[in-house]
């Protein structure tokens, strides 16, 4: 019960105490700022599946840098591009629904990326980036992440007014003369880029977490865009903060204790807005 | 009214998930005496080897005692246990992977990092007997399945210590009473080995560990179920057709599984052939059994459990 008994020592001195503690708070904040601005779009649009496919479909792409000793985001980065080309080359060309052309090049990537280890001996394994080293982080991952969050949250703002029209009215959308397929693109390449600058601090389970759940979660308890992707962000740096003190009591795994949290809380908060709808209508049954 | 129910269950809902979470007491109990120097070791074996050594100072593992190393994922606290660190005894060769940027970064500052595997005569992993092109390149990283290794590291343990700022005046007769202990262990597995024949000597493993102990004692590695050193591969089903039928030729009876780690290929391979699986703790000690309380005792029983299975290669009638 220390963190009942002991507020101060349990959730406060291991930050004030640990720069390690800061710069992993700092950069989970900055992933999370990063992956949930982007994902409540991701949320709204219907797209949280290609997030998952995307988050594990650069997967292929370090695979083979590393083998051929190339720069492992660059390999990302053109491993994500080309799923999310793949996947509008499938729909166009075949009468499928989006999200089985995504499976298809999902389960396509991750099974190449494991082929491709598999036949590089000593190239290490696949662990390492599901899971990242966010208790390693150092200046350079800050420094990175701080640039792309700059990146994402100006392209956000910027884009606000046709993503809010090309998801909820699209005709309006084009007689307002934006276009909708130059958008959707935008978009699609701010989440490949967002994946891939987290990744290898936060890992690709961690990053598909920041991605879905702090939206997701917000989601449920505001209804205007520009509050959820507050409320979003600010959930996923609370659950960072949990889920690191947690993991630094309990030794339990970093980034996944993170995960854990974020989805938690998303149960928490949907247990609690049943309850308060069951109330709310009892109490109009008896007023 | 709706507020307030509203707020008591998000509390009540609080409390039930960190209650869970923080039963255990904090670790602020380890003693912060700052003349001593804090010694922690990666691996649960490492970190007994070196306790022993040092008079059975407090080396503890970063790795908790019973996690397989090869796919173990630190916390925030194995990050506070390498900063409070003044010295770090690490395996290396990629044993400890999630541990890998930690270590990289504790280089980088004033903690010393020794790894165990640096200065040894490395082996290659897996098929010692016909070495094979494609696995030259990687080595084995569990040197301390040789207790003569270990001898040699274990100097190497006390001078790291010593610069660290242990008073040598304070270890010096436990490391030469450790290393007596560690040349009776040889000698022990040395007499369980000595009687089998050299048909029974070939050795089949579920992931590429052994070779250092077969070195040492003169078996041969033939095969094993996931050629890898780590416990994360997977088989492909022509190399466990070749292994298959070398198990057959060869008339090996037994295949050594990894106690810590998953033996599901292995035990199917074992039925389908109808020879017995061994369960070794190689990679780390356990809470669960007498056998794996320290290296020594662990070492011993591996050794006996490997005498008895291999007794029966060959013995078909």
């Amino acid at each position: 019960m220390n963190w009942l008994l002991h507020p101060w020592s349990f959730w406060v001195a291991p930050m004030i105490d640990n720069m390690f503690m800061r710069d992993a708070a700092l950069a989970a904040t900055l992933a999370v700022v990063c992956t949930s601005t982007i994902g409540t779009w991701v949320l709204l649009r219907g797209l949280t599946f290609l997030g998952d496919a995307l988050a594990h479909g650069v997967l292929p792409g370090i695979a083979i840098a590393w083998a051929f000793g190339a720069n492992t985001s660059l390999g990302a980065i053109i491993a994500a591009l080309v799923m999310v080309g793949g996947i509008s080359t499938i729909r166009s060309n075949s009468p499928l629904p989006d999200d089985a052309s995504i499976g298809i090049l999902f389960v396509g990537f991750l099974a190449l990326a494991v082929v491709v280890m598999s036949s590089s001996q000593g190239a290490g394994d696949l662990s390492r980036f599901l899971f990242g080293s966010i208790s390693a982080v150092d200046g350079s991952d800050i420094a990175r992440l701080g640039v792309i969050a700059v990146v994402a949250v100006t392209s956000i703002v910027f884009l606000h007014r046709a993503l809010l029209m090309g998801t909820f009215d699209p005709l309006q959308s084009k007689m307002a003369g934006f276009r909708p397929q130059l958008v959707h693109g935008a978009l699609l390449a701010l989440i490949a880029l967002v994946i891939v600058a987290s990744f290898e601090t936060v890992g690709s389970l961690l990053v598909f977490a920041f991605l879905v759940a702090p939206p997701a979660t917000a989601s449920l308890i505001a209804r205007r865009v520009s509050k959820i992707v507050l409320l979003a962000v600010g959930i996923g740096v609370m659950c960072s903060y949990v889920g690191l003190i947690i993991s630094y009591h309990q030794r339990t795994a970093a980034g996944a204790t993170m995960a854990l949290i974020n989805v938690t809380v998303f149960f928490l908060a949907l247990i609690i807005r049943r309850v308060h709808q069951a109330l709310s209508r009892s109490g109009h049954a008896v007023g | 009214m709706i507020l307030i129910l509203r707020r008591r269950v998000a509390a009540i809902a609080a409390v039930g998930i960190f209650a869970a979470s923080s039963c255990a007491p904090a670790d602020d109990e380890i003693a912060d005496n700052a003349a001593d120097p804090q010694i922690v070791a990666t691996t649960s074996i490492w970190a007994d080897i070196a306790s022993r050594a040092l008079c059975d100072y407090p080396v503890n593992s970063i790795i908790p005692i019973g996690s397989d190393p090869h796919s173990w994922e630190p916390s925030m606290a194995s990050r506070s246990d390498i900063e409070r660190a003044s010295l770090i005894i690490a395996n290396g060769l990629d044993l400890e992977h999630g541990l890998t940027d930690l270590l990289d970064l504790a280089a980088t500052t004033t903690t010393r990092v020794r790894y165990m595997t640096d200065n040894v005569d490395l082996l290659p992993s897996g098929n010692s007997a016909e070495p094979n092109e494609e696995h030259s390149s990687t080595l084995d990283p569990h040197i301390w399945l040789d207790p003569q290794l270990v001898i040699e590291k274990v100097e190497d343990i006390r001078s790291a210590a010593i610069e660290a700022g242990l008073p040598s005046t304070q270890i010096s007769s436990c490391t030469t009473d450790y290393v007596d202990d560690l040349e009776t262990l040889d000698a022990y597995i040395e007499t369980l080995i000595a009687p089998l024949a050299q048909d029974q000597r070939s050795i089949v493993t579920n992931h590429d560990a052994l070779a250092y102990f077969a070195h040492r004692y003169n078996l041969t590695v033939v095969g094993s179920v996931i050629p890898s050193t780590t416990t994360l591969s997977e088989p492909n089903p022509a190399d466990l057709a070749d292994l298959a039928s070398t198990i057959e030729r060869l008339d090996i009876r037994v295949i050594f599984t990894d106690a810590e780690s998953s033996d599901a290929e292995s035990s199917a391979l074992a039925e389908r052939l109808n020879i017995e699986i061994v369960p070794l703790l190689t990679a780390t000690l356990t809470s669960g059994a007498e056998y794996g309380k320290d290296y020594v005792t662990l070492m011993a029983t591996m050794a006996e459990r490997m005498s008895m299975g291999l007794a029966a290669n060959g013995a078909t009638p």
